[in-house]
């Protein structure tokens, strides 16, 4: 598969730029850019759609709105190991207290909604897949994309997005620094021989990669291979041989 | 009445997160459905939960009465002040 364009966004970090210094190691001044918004304002959504978004779909809707990613009707993969997560948390603490369910919060607590919303906003029509697969959730949403862009998709747009884990959650897990922070990554993918998913086995042993781990490798032209999943030894090859 | 009505507009920005309207911008005696502010059934729900919640009166499942209550924000005020049961 080839990578045609890409956009992500995170608190303090919004341009290609801040990106390719990050994926660099650089050490970024958190302090550098004044107070950073914890969501995108997301002008582009219409109220009437945005208000039902979360701050994380709110994220995922920026990084899909953004001008230098005009949508025409692409087939879309969201993935999220948790979405949003503080939903969730609220709809179980109204359980507890016995209270009615908020009927909004209910209807978008589903894993495909903030799509949903997407595909409203923009009166699409094509496929929308909604994944969540733990800790493999960065290489489960690869593996789609192949397999959709293998059976004659001609771009793809690959989205992962993921909040913070609720403060009353964060004592009972630990979730990978991805989850400290609201993030959004959007890849659009297209045939290509520029990456390569093997199951070659690679010899690496490594936890499996989060989609930052995808982004930092993407943005790496010097990082060969990258090891996304123990499971059936998935790797991401850049045209040369996995070492 | 006209101070139960901007309240009745408040609440109902704050329980729907209508983040780009102010009371002002809501018409006493438009439709607040389909037209007018262009809630739609999720919205109806959940104003449904919220009045039970603030004003301690559940509504009846019986459609017909729902959508006069719903009419506007005027017919909404009225219903409220004949069935609250908190102030």
């Amino acid at each position: 598969m080839n990578l045609s364009r890409w956009t992500a966004w995170t608190p303090n970090r919004e341009t290609p730029e801040a990106w390719r210094e990050w994926a660099r190691g650089a050490v970024v001044n958190a302090d550098a850019g004044g107070k950073a918004e914890l969501a995108p304002s997301l002008k582009e959504i219409p109220p009437l759609l945005r208000r039902r978004a979360g701050l994380l779909g709110r994220a995922m809707l920026h990084v899909l709105s953004r001008p230098e990613m005009v949508y025409a009707g692409e087939a879309l993969i969201f993935c999220s190991r948790l979405g949003e997560f503080s939903r969730a948390l609220t709809l179980q603490q109204e359980l507890a207290r016995e209270e009615s369910l908020s009927p909004q919060l209910f209807s978008m607590s589903v894993h495909n909604a903030t799509g949903g919303l997407f595909m409203m906003a923009e009166k699409a029509n094509a496929p929308l897949t909604a994944l969540s697969a733990g800790a493999e959730t960065a290489a489960a949403g690869l593996y789609e994309a192949a397999i959709q862009l293998a059976d004659g998709r001609e771009k793809i747009w690959l989205v992962y997005g993921e909040e913070p884990l609720p403060e009353a959650w964060r004592a009972l897990s630990a979730l990978p620094d991805d989850h400290t922070d609201y993030f959004a990554l959007l890849l659009e993918l297209t045939p290509g021989e520029a990456f390569v998913l093997t199951t070659e086995a690679s010899g690496h042993t490594n936890a499996p990669a989060s989609p930052l781990d995808l982004l930092r490798f993407f943005l790496s032209p010097e990082a060969a291979c990258l090891s996304l999943s123990s499971r059936g030894n998935l790797s991401l090859r850049r045209n040369t041989a996995c070492v | 009445m006209f101070e139960l009505i901007q309240e009745v507009k408040a609440f109902i920005i704050e329980t729907l997160d209508l983040e780009d309207v102010t009371p002002a911008d809501i018409d006493d005696d438009a439709p607040l459905f389909g037209e007018g502010l262009g809630l739609d059934s999720i919205d109806a729900l959940e104003l449904g939960v919220g009045l039970q919640k603030r004003y301690g009166f559940k509504l009846a499942a019986e459609a017909e009465e729902t959508r006069q209550i719903f009419a506007s924000v005027r017919a909404l005020a009225e219903y409220i002040a004949a069935h609250r049961a908190r102030s």
